[in-house]
């Protein structure tokens, strides 16, 4: 492949793949909005959202669409309940034993996965072609592509409902000041419940679409340690900041992955997004397009 | 007295061993405007939190429009009709003015998880449409007509007052809590405060007040409640009480 091509392979591949992260960093970044907490669990969410829409698939033979919604069903179920018995009666403890608290929900759902899932397929079977699609001598894999383009429409839906609906924009004044919302009538608790069911839907989206692009299970959990250098990036309190942040990590990735990994003998492009979010943590503390008074991670 | 549209009894508050508010009664006629004054500390915000609701007694009854809304979560009691605003602005800042307004308004709109606002190409729902004009009419009323589109955080400092009272005018209150609305403004701002509030109350939003420019308060209410250290020393209309010495003694010290 040429050169030229080769870059504009690299930094396509990079941005399909940063189009699901944005999916993961997005359920980040509700929650943290809505309520300050950071949910370091976000990986296994995406883990538990791939994994119900799988068994789903396998143990009652739906198709892909059918597994996703009932997948969405299932995983918005246990997210509101999540919220309803863990979350609402600790609202009134300190933030951070809440963030310990999705540490410890973390290292349970891993293991309760293995067991409740245990004998199930970890992936629905992608439905798309495996012959990559080539665009002007750029060879592009097909299931990437409709990944993203799903990814995206979710994102451009998401910006919408929190731009132009009126739920969003209470969503909004929550994430703004919650005794001002609470003292124009916002109903806290069911708004904080509205982005808990967000979470379930974005998890089983991003999960399933990782499945497809990454070859099964294995790892998932780890997408999300990639939301930290996103919002990191991108600012914890700015959706818009987080899209571009995850575009940012994905083609960055791509490109250590296809220039510098073959140099050093492979596995830097692992570590690529943690060294800039270290160099923003020292140049903008608050990320790039975040306001200077956000808390740090 | 006519029908009180806010009763309190035996309201009581504190924190840890401090004892804030402390067995207050006190009766809001419908339709009035009232104003609670006292020196600093004396605990006139946190009454406002617990009527509101942000904050709960330790013991004390609140009757609203005749119904008891002591166990009611804030949101609800605004849909009730009790809104507040602040001593120190609070508004959405990084939102629009008109978004600002529309939130008040959420509280009085029906509509689904996904009713739009704003922009989407298909149709808006008759609901939100007559929010947006209603909206509209509180800005004009309050006199910000023509700052909608404009970021909050950019409005002078009388005008952000303005737009708070236009926020909490637009949950269609019964009752409007100001806590200290003329803080930080020159006379002028001032002079035109006192037309607003009498404005909106001669529309029959009954006003509770708390306030520290007496010109403010002998102007517009017709009762004034000092509290002091928590309890009420003095209650009646405003010319009584600027003569009261236990008034005078608790902002002056007796010697």
């Amino acid at each position: 492949m040429p050169d030229l091509a080769y870059l504009v392979f690299l930094v396509a591949d990079g941005a399909l793949a940063g189009s699901i992260y944005a999916l993961v960093a997005l359920a980040f970044v509700v929650v943290y909005k809505a309520s300050r907490m950071i949910n370091f669990a976000v990986g296994e969410w995406t883990m538990l959202g791939a994994r119900t829409a799988a068994a789903a698939s396998h143990t009652i033979g739906l198709g892909p669409g059918g597994a996703v919604a009932v997948g969405c069903a299932g995983v918005v179920a246990l997210a509101l309940l999540f919220n309803r018995i863990v979350l609402r009666p600790l609202s009134r403890s300190s933030l951070l034993s809440l963030i310990m608290l999705t540490l410890g929900v973390g290292i349970f759902m891993r293991g309760a996965a293995t067991v409740v899932f245990a004998g199930v397929p970890a992936r629905i079977a992608s439905p798309f072609p495996l012959d990559p699609l080539v665009v002007a001598g750029v060879p592009l894999s097909v299931d990437k592509i409709v990944a993203a383009v799903i990814a995206t429409a979710c994102i451009a839906a998401l910006s919408w409902f929190f731009r132009g609906s009126r739920t969003g924009l209470a969503l909004r004044a929550v994430a703004s000041d919650q005794q001002v919302a609470l003292a124009v009538g916002i109903d806290l608790h069911r708004h904080f419940a509205i982005t808990w069911a967000l979470v379930g839907v974005l998890s089983v989206l991003a999960g399933t679409l990782w499945s497809f692009v990454s070859g099964g299970g294995f790892g998932i959990e780890l997408l999300g340690f990639k939301v930290f250098p996103i919002v990191i990036l991108g600012g914890l309190d700015s959706l818009a900041g987080t899209i571009v942040g995850a575009f940012a990590v994905g083609i960055l990735e791509s490109l250590v992955a296809g220039y510098v990994d073959p140099i050093v003998g492979g596995g830097f492009s692992h570590v690529a997004s943690y060294l800039v979010l270290i160099a923003t943590l020292f140049v903008r503390p608050f990320g790039l397009f975040g306001r200077p008074d956000v808390e740090r991670v | 007295m006519s029908v009180p549209l806010l009763a309190v009894d035996g309201l009581s508050r504190s924190f840890g061993k401090l004892v804030v508010l402390s067995q207050l009664d006190l009766l809001v006629e419908a339709g009035g405007i009232h104003a609670i004054i006292g020196p600093n500390g004396a605990g006139k915000t946190t009454f406002f939190n617990l009527v509101t609701g942000a904050l709960g007694p330790d013991v004390g009854h609140i009757r609203f429009d005749g119904s008891e809304i002591v166990d009611l979560p804030s949101y609800r009691r605004t849909a009730l009709g009790i809104c507040r605003t602040f001593q120190n602005i609070r508004l959405f800042g990084s939102m629009t003015v008109l978004d600002n307004v529309l939130l008040g308004l959420h509280c009085r709109t029906r509509g689904g998880l996904l009713t739009p606002l704003v922009g989407v190409p298909f149709r808006r729902p008759r609901a939100e449409v007559g929010a947006r004009e209603r909206a509209g009419e509180i800005l004009e009323l309050v006199g910000l007509a023509g700052t909608a589109a404009r970021s909050a955080v950019e409005l002078p400092y009388g005008q952000q007052r303005r737009l708070e009272i236009a926020r909490a005018l637009a949950s269609a209150p019964k009752l409007l809590l100001l806590d200290e609305p003329s803080a930080g403004m020159n006379t002028q701002e001032t002079i035109e405060l006192e037309a607003l509030i009498g404005e909106v109350n001669r529309r029959g939003v009954t006003i509770l007040l708390i306030e520290h420019k007496m010109s403010l308060v002998m102007k517009l209410s017709r009762v004034v409640t000092v509290l002091n250290f928590g309890q009420k020393i003095a209650e009646g209309p405003p010319a009584a009480i600027q003569r009261d010495p236990r008034v005078i003694e608790a902002y002056l010290g007796s010697e």
